[in-house]
């Protein structure tokens, strides 16, 4: 180690302080919902928590729990989850692989037939009057079926695929193997990190989404949890409760909707850790080809 | 073959009719040989075609008076007459003054905190520190919209909210900070950083972390502390990523989304909340006058599609680097 110079010391600590604040600053209000949502409901309605939990109840998670509106929005985020990701992925690399091959005629043609449409927004009512005009308006298929591949996507797995050696290719060529067993038996085994990274772009994208549900479902049996999460937390639609006294209603009503913020993020936040390396490794295989 | 024809002219012909076969031929052959290929891109190009591109052209609606009866074919042309309505509402300076002002100041605000960032967690020494908040710092990208804006009507609500709570225990009075207009932008753009300065600070780790060591030894013997050389060397070696990202914000002064305005605007913070896309939104889809809502539509994506070209040819003169 070198020595360090009685200013560059100051200027370590400072550092490390304000990363240590850069922390706090950012895990404070994650800690604070979760302190909210397991304290004691007189804690949390006199606003007596401030970082840890105060008392200890689970009663609030109950009354969730029991909220079938609840369940039912998860299912339908799910199933929107798993289709949406499973089409765009498949659609993504469907188009990826011919891009990705040198011979290919059409390969400059339609690179700019996707990439085009990064350029162009705004087209918010049409795709409303789409939507309903193929019927698929306040069905599954309105918030599944839109989420094709993104071109920025397309774009970032056939530079992925495109760097896999071109010899593998042509000796498969070679053997009499066709483009899609090619596909699926040499570039999809080699190309996991970008696939792992696709789903995870793709998922959390859906999860996360409440825009589309928003005008495209009215039917509330259809929603997703994100839409489930607006009515309760920005329209104070509450969480639908039977059986709960007036008087204990509003002693809890609060901390309700702390339990449905935790029960919204753990999911995520879950996962999160197993996922970083990846998360970073996409975002910087994309920002590479700028 | 008919008597009489001068011979060039006729061998001119065949040379070019000969030209178009083997033309048609090398398509056919390319076909036939990638059909595989283009069989395997068809269906993407269909749903590109139905979802993306159908859409685009169905913008045409802002120049007719679109009934959902008559359709899009069947309505009648009306020109500019949603256009000029739009530019004639009171709603066109206020939208755009607000998208604008959105946008410069997260710009002002927001893009120097991920470049401080990077410097200090890329000079942190203890790696598990290091890592940690790095990792701490992605969290909140990954949160949904919904969620970011329901901890803010839960924060700053005036009775229960933790930020009234505190202030009311330092002696001050609680504030309704998504009731005063005078507020909104700083909430919008306050939690917008927090959500996203980790992320995008990523960006500039991997600049940083491909800096040659060597240079901060030549400075270090050159008596240069810390400070000196996170100006000398840091910066200047990241300046190009610096630039780019630079230029794409500005490429993207105009599209500030509706998902987050539409959740966090109320009739009281209108004045100041309401943008482009959220005007788009309420006319277009809320008040269904759908002509109305694709002319305000196309008007902000031309102006978006102009401020990329506009940022993409900066880009080009000042870094090399550009998006095509």
């Amino acid at each position: 180690m070198k020595r360090l110079s009685v200013s560059d010391q100051i200027v370590n600590v400072l550092n490390i302080i304000g990363c240590v604040l850069v922390a706090v600053i950012t895990l404070y209000p994650l800690v604070y919902i979760f302190s909210m949502s397991i304290s004691r409901p007189e804690a949390v309605i006199s606003n007596q928590v401030t970082l840890w939990p105060v008392g200890f109840s689970l009663q609030a998670y109950g009354i969730v729990f029991k909220d079938s509106g609840l369940w039912l929005a998860y299912w339908n985020t799910l199933i929107y989850t798993v289709c949406g990701t499973a089409l765009s992925v498949v659609l993504t690399l469907m188009a990826a692989y011919p891009l990705s091959r040198k011979r290919f005629f059409l390969r400059k043609q339609l690179s700019v037939f996707f990439t085009a449409t990064m350029f162009f927004s705004g087209t918010l009512v049409p795709m409303f009057i789409l939507i309903n005009s193929l019927h698929l308006y306040n069905t599954r298929w309105a918030i599944i079926l839109p989420a094709g591949a993104a071109a920025w996507y397309i774009i970032m797995a056939r530079t992925f695929l495109a760097e896999i050696p071109e010899s593998l290719y042509e000796s498969a060529r070679i053997d009499g193997a066709g483009e899609w067993r090619i596909l699926r038996c040499i570039f999809i085994p080699l190309a996991k990190p970008i696939i792992i990274v696709l789903i995870l772009y793709y998922a959390i994208t859906q999860w996360n989404s409440y825009f589309n549900a928003l005008i495209f479902l009215p039917n509330q049996k259809l929603q997703p949890l994100q839409l489930y999460l607006m009515k309760v937390l920005i329209q104070n639609g509450g969480v639908s409760t039977s059986g709960i006294g007036k008087r204990e209603m509003s002693l809890i009503s609060l901390q309700l909707e702390y339990v449905v913020i935790v029960v919204a993020v753990v999911p995520i936040l879950m996962v999160y850790p197993f996922l970083q390396r990846y998360l970073v490794k996409g975002m910087l295989v994309g920002a590479v080809k700028e | 073959m008919a008597k009489g024809t001068p011979l060039g002219a006729r061998n001119i012909a065949m040379v070019a009719l000969r030209g178009r076969q083997t033309m048609a031929a090398t398509l056919w052959q390319s076909i036939r040989r990638d059909r595989m290929l283009l069989l395997m891109v068809l269906p993407v190009v269909i749903h590109y075609l139905i979802f993306i591109y159908y859409p685009m052209y169905g913008n045409i609606i802002a120049f007719k008076n679109y009934s959902p009866v008559l359709g899009i074919h069947g309505s009648e042309w009306v020109g500019f007459r949603y256009f000029t309505q739009f530019f004639n509402s009171p709603y066109f300076g206020r939208v755009v003054r607000n998208t604008l002002l959105i946008s410069l100041y997260s710009i002002l605000w927001g893009f120097p905190i991920p470049i401080l960032f990077a410097l200090m967690t890329n000079d942190l020494r203890t790696k598990w520190f290091k890592r940690f908040v790095q990792a701490v710092s992605y969290i909140p990208y990954f949160l949904s919209t919904v969620v970011i804006c329901g901890m803010l009507f839960k924060f700053l609500s005036p009775s229960s909210g933790i930020v009234n709570t505190i202030i009311k225990a330092l002696g001050g009075k609680a504030i309704h900070f998504l009731l005063m207009p005078e507020w909104f932008r700083t909430v919008f753009i306050a939690s917008g950083i927090w959500q996203g300065f980790g992320w995008q600070s990523i960006i500039y780790l991997a600049a940083l972390t491909s800096i040659n060591p060597e240079l901060y030894e030549a400075a270090h013997v050159d008596g240069a502390g810390k400070l000196r050389q996170a100006f000398h060397v840091s910066i200047p070696c990241i300046m190009p990523t610096i630039i780019v990202t630079f230029i794409l914000q500005i490429g993207a002064l105009m599209s500030v989304g509706y998902e987050k305005v539409i959740l966090l605007y109320n009739p009281n913070t209108m004045g100041v909340g309401d943008v482009i896309s959220s005007y788009v939104y309420r006319t277009g889809l809320v008040e269904s006058n759908y002509s109305f809502g694709a002319a305000v539509g196309i008007f902000n994506s031309v102006i978006n599609f102009t401020l990329v070209i506009v940022a993409n040819q900066l880009s080009k003169r000042f870094t090399e680097t550009s998006l095509w």
